[in-house]
C-alpha cells in the first residue's frame, strides 16, 4: 500500500470485507485508520432505521434476527420458534427485525453477523443484551424473552413504580395535582 | 384493551393512573415492574398497591358485580373537577371486566365517554 496523503476515503464492498479487516490491513502497513460514524448512515436500510426508532420511541426492546434462506437452524426458528403461541405473545412487546443477510450483506457485516444463526436481544436504545448463535427452541427462547423484558422493565421503570401507602396518599397527591384534567384510573392485576 | 383506548384518546389533558394490585398467586412487585411495559403510554403513572387498599377503597365507591368488595380490572374515569378529599371521589364513568352486566368493559364506550369528558373539561 502506498499512501501519500494524511487523510483519505476508502470505499469498499461490504459483502467482501469487514471494517475490521480493512482497518487491520491499513494498520499492518503502519498507518492508523478510523471509520467515520456518518459513513454508516447510508448503509443502513430505511426499514432498519425505522424499526430502531420505533423501539426507542415506544421503549420496546428489540429482537434482531439475522437469517438466510440456506441457514437450516434459522429457517427452523422462523418455522417453529417465532410462530409459537407463547413466543408470539411475548414478541408483541418487542420490535422484531428480521434481516436476510443475503439481501443486506452490508448491514450484516456492520453488525458482525458473520455466522448464522445470529439472534440478538437489544435494549430499546439498541444496546446488545443477549446473543444466540444456535437454534433456540420455543421454550428456551420464550424464557429468554421473558427474562429480558423483566430486565428492561426493571432498568427503565423500576424506580417509577410507586408503592402505595395504606392511605393511598401518593395517588391522592397525583390525582389532586392533576385537577383540571380528565383522569383515568386503571386497577389491574400484573399477570 | 387499555392501550387501544389510550392510543385512540391522545389528548394530553387525559391523565392516567395505573394501580397494579396483587390478585393472582403470581402477582408481586416484580411482576408489577414487568407489567409496566403493558401500559407504555407516557401519560401513565404506575403504582403498586401491595395490600390492595386502593382496590377495597374503590370497591366501596362503585358497586361491583356479585357484591365484590375488591375492585380490580376496573377502568374509572373522573371529570376535571373531581377532587379527592376524604375518600376517592365518585367517578364520572366506570367499567369493569369482572362480569357481564351493563358496565362490562367496552373499549368503544369508554373511549366515547373519555372524549365527552375531555370535551367538557375545556
Amino acid at each position: 500500500m502506498d499512501l501519500e496523503r494524511d487523510e483519505f476515503v476508502v470505499n469498499y464492498d461490504a459483502s467482501q470485507a469487514t471494517e475490521s479487516d480493512l482497518i487491520a490491513t491499513i494498520k499492518r502497513e503502519g498507518f492508523t485508520a478510523r471509520v467515520e460514524a456518518t459513513a454508516y448512515a447510508v448503509e443502513v436500510p430505511a426499514f432498519f432505521r425505522e424499526a430502531l426508532a420505533k423501539a426507542r420511541s415506544e421503549s420496546k426492546p428489540i429482537v434482531l434476527d439475522f437469517n438466510a434462506s440456506w441457514c437450516v437452524p434459522c429457517q427452523r426458528m422462523l418455522r417453529e420458534t417465532f410462530p409459537n403461541e407463547k413466543v408470539a405473545r411475548l414478541l408483541e412487546r418487542f420490535v422484531l427485525i428480521k434481516v436476510d443477510t443475503d439481501q443486506h450483506p452490508a448491514l450484516a457485516n456492520k453488525y458482525g453477523a458473520v455466522g448464522l444463526p445470529d439472534v440478538r436481544l437489544l435494549s430499546p436504545t439498541g444496546d446488545e443484551l443477549r446473543r444466540f448463535r444456535d437454534f433456540q427452541g420455543p421454550d428456551a427462547f420464550a424464557q429468554a424473552l421473558d427474562e429480558l423484558l423483566a430486565e428492561v422493565a426493571a432498568d427503565a421503570t423500576g424506580n417509577d413504580l410507586i408503592g402505595l401507602s395504606g392511605d393511598e396518599r401518593e395517588l391522592k397527591e397525583a390525582f389532586n395535582g392533576d385537577r383540571g384534567n380528565v383522569r383515568l384510573l386503571l386497577v389491574l392485576s400484573p399477570t | 384493551m387499555q392501550n387501544e383506548i389510550l392510543e385512540a384518546v391522545t389528548d394530553e389533558k387525559l391523565k392516567v393512573y395505573v394501580v397494579w394490585t396483587p390478585v393472582l398467586q403470581e402477582d408481586d412487585r416484580q411482576a408489577a415492574v414487568k407489567a409496566i411495559t403493558h401500559v407504555p403510554d407516557e401519560r401513565a403513572i404506575h403504582f403498586w398497591d401491595a395490600d390492595k387498599s386502593l382496590g377495597f377503597s374503590l370497591g366501596k365507591t362503585i358497586t361491583l358485580p356479585r357484591e365484590r368488595e375488591l375492585a380490580w380490572d376496573v377502568y374509572v374515569a373522573f371529570d376535571a373537577t373531581a377532587e379527592w378529599v376524604d375518600g376517592i371521589p365518585n367517578p364520572a364513568y366506570w367499567m369493569h371486566q369482572l362480569g357481564t352486566d351493563e358496565r362490562k368493559l367496552s373499549g368503544e364506550a369508554l373511549r366515547v365517554s373519555l372524549e365527552k369528558l375531555l370535551g367538557t373539561s375545556e
